[in-house]
């Protein structure tokens, strides 16, 4: 059978078949080849490092700002933030948190810090070290994907503008849902291409938010700048990793329940439904929320004990 | 490359946070098992990922090895696949039964002291062996109860399992501590009675007093800190094994701050190495 002797509204099935199996190979060729053989090994206990892979720099700067409001270095004051009368850049050790106590030395709104190149030469070492790890694109990545858009694009627009000529020779000029649909596979070509992470970065945050599934599970009982009453995971810290791995979402019920508010319109990128590979600022699902940790009985699951009610332990 | 003493944490939720921000001070983390062997593919991949980053061991709970009943094949597949996709530096069960009758007990149960859990743990381990391809490292339960048609006392029965099964032996301190005192003997003629070669883990936790005043019993519960007897057990041990050990401390709820439990874990490193200087000293 020879496609190009199908008549148009059979050619239009036919290419959209086409056009799927093309973009499910493109998509699959990808995930294979941005796939790291070995797990790679980040800092994961860098908060920042983590916010980046989840969201870029953007929620690497949500997540410094409500860190440095909850550290009272920042104030908030209406829909602005300025540095705290007391606080000194020279107080912090993270360049990014050094970099945003500068630029709000005065008064200014939120959404500067988006637009600030100085913040965002604080971000770069961190696509660095994901660059490395093969979690984001370098590139050698983007040139792969380049090619496999390239070869895509040829297929794409190879079979569907032969059509278009052969039904333009035949004196027919009703090919009109033709090219729509050959730019509208073009335009999902380029976006299964180029995600933001590798597939490696994917897998990595889904698997950094299984981990840390406990800091979820017990956002309401932490406070701001401060930890849980069970104060276990690093005091201070746990709202910041709470932030950077699920997102501003997961703060809310926690003592730094503001910060979705605060950056809520200063990015329209900004989603509450976020997948693991997009920009994101709030609150991303996890894997399963069901807490293996024990509570106070002596055995529960998660536990070295051998099951559940029972005198003890044993174990 | 000498391979040296390792110490580490057990791997819970909650202490998630403390125990990857403090990886420069915890050698090895030591995850439950049997909580992946119903789990998704994206969470076994998160447990790989932790592998990636530190050293793991896995932990079973719920084999029944020391049973004179065969270990259900299954659950030794679920331990091998796990391995396989983990690659863990080891393995671990109890010394203990956790079914009957097709009754799940829920509890680690010490079994009678006998001659038949003895070949029943010695026939289970090779299987175990046979099935996942490396032996478990055995440990030691706790019990509130001297097992009921015991022949022999425990340090017997652990030896004669470990040494007729080739195993090494998880030693939990605290559950030896926890049973010498409620059983009134020696916890350090206990030690004497393993072989030393064989001695390759240590499990360090703490328990709570129960009972009424006259007829107090030690309950490991995992939910206190390390007493201090437990750590001259583990300078004894530290004084006595011939191979690097691995010491886990087990901590399963009413958490201290992380710093808490590596001061532990600091305070285990400073146990293994007076006894290992001990027996430096009586080498030379």
């Amino acid at each position: 059978m020879n496609p190009f002797d199908l008549t148009g509204p059979q050619f239009l099935l036919f290419y959209i078949i086409f056009a799927g199996l093309v973009l499910s190979g493109l998509a699959f060729w990808r995930r294979r080849a941005e796939l790291s053989p070995s797990t790679p090994r980040i800092d994961l206990s860098d908060p920042y490092l983590i916010a980046f892979l989840r969201g870029g720099e953007k929620e690497v700067l949500r997540v410094a700002t409500v860190t440095l409001i909850d550290r009272g270095l920042l104030v908030r004051d209406g829909p602005q933030i300025k540095r705290a009368e007391d606080a000194s850049p020279d107080s912090v050790r993270r360049p990014i948190e050094r970099a945003l106590l500068n630029k709000y030395a005065r008064a200014g709104k939120v959404s500067w810090m988006f637009e600030d190149d100085g913040l965002s030469k604080a971000c770069e070492q961190y696509a660095v070290t994901l660059q490395r790890a093969r979690l984001i694109p370098d590139d050698y990545v983007y040139r792969a994907r380049l090619v496999r858009l390239i070869i895509a694009t040829f297929l794409l627009t190879g079979v569907g503008f032969t059509k278009v000529m052969i039904a333009i020779e035949a004196g027919r000029t009703n090919v009109g849902f033709l090219i729509v649909l050959i730019i509208a596979s073009l335009v999902i070509a380029a976006a299964v291409s180029f995600p933001r992470l590798t597939e490696s970065g994917r897998e990595m945050i889904e698997d950094v938010q299984s981990l840390y599934r406990g800091l979820r599970n017990r956002a309401s009982s932490m406070n701001a700048g401060g930890a849980s009453p069970t104060n276990a995971g690093g005091a201070g810290v746990e709202p910041m990793m709470l932030a950077a791995v699920f997102g501003m979402g997961a703060l809310a019920g926690s003592g730094s329940s503001y910060a979705e508010g605060l950056f809520r319109g200063h990015d329209k990128r900004r989603s509450n439904s976020c997948a693991t590979d997009g920009d994101c600022g709030s609150s991303c699902s996890s894997s399963s929320s069901s807490s293996c940790s024990a509570s106070s009985s002596s055995c529960s699951s998660g536990s070295s004990c051998g099951g559940g009610g029972c005198g003890g332990c044993g174990g | 490359m000498a391979v040296r003493d390792r110490f580490g944490l057990g791997w819970r939720a909650k202490l998630a946070l403390g125990i990857l921000s403090n990886l420069d001070r915890i050698d090895i983390v030591e995850v439950i098992a049997d909580d992946y062997f119903r789990a998704s593919h994206r969470e076994r991949r998160a447990l790989r990922t932790l592998a990636a980053q530190t050293p793991v061991t896995l932990h079973g709970v719920s084999l029944g090895m020391a049973s004179s009943v065969p270990v259900d094949t299954k659950r030794l597949d679920q331990i091998a696949r796990l391995c396989d996709e983990v690659e863990p530096v080891s393995w671990s069960e109890h010394l203990a039964f956790v079914r009957g009758g097709g009754i799940e007990i829920g509890h680690l149960a010490a079994p009678p002291r006998s001659a038949a859990t003895v070949s029943g743990a010695i026939a289970n381990l090779r299987r175990a062996r046979e099935i996942v391809g490396v032996s478990p490292q055995m440990e030691n339960v706790a019990t509130l109860i001297d097992p009921p048609g015991s022949d022999r006392d425990e340090a017997t029965w652990v030896s004669q399992i470990i040494r007729d099964s080739e195993s090494d032996l998880l030693l939990d301190l605290h559950n030896l501590h926890a049973n010498s005192v409620n059983f009134n003997f020696d916890p350090i003629d206990y030690i004497s009675h393993i072989p030393p070669e064989q001695i390759s883990a240590i499990h360090l936790a703490g328990g709570k007093w129960i009972g009424r005043p006259n007829a107090r019993r030690l309950l490991d519960d995992h939910l206190h800190d390390v007493p201090g007897p437990v750590y001259q057990l583990l300078e004894e041990v530290g004084a006595r094994a011939t191979r690097p050990l691995t010491v886990i401390l087990e901590r399963d709820g009413n958490f201290p701050p992380v710093e808490w439990l590596l001061e532990q874990l600091d305070l285990a490193r400073r146990a293994v190495a007076r006894g290992r200087a001990r027996r430096s000293a009586a080498a030379a």
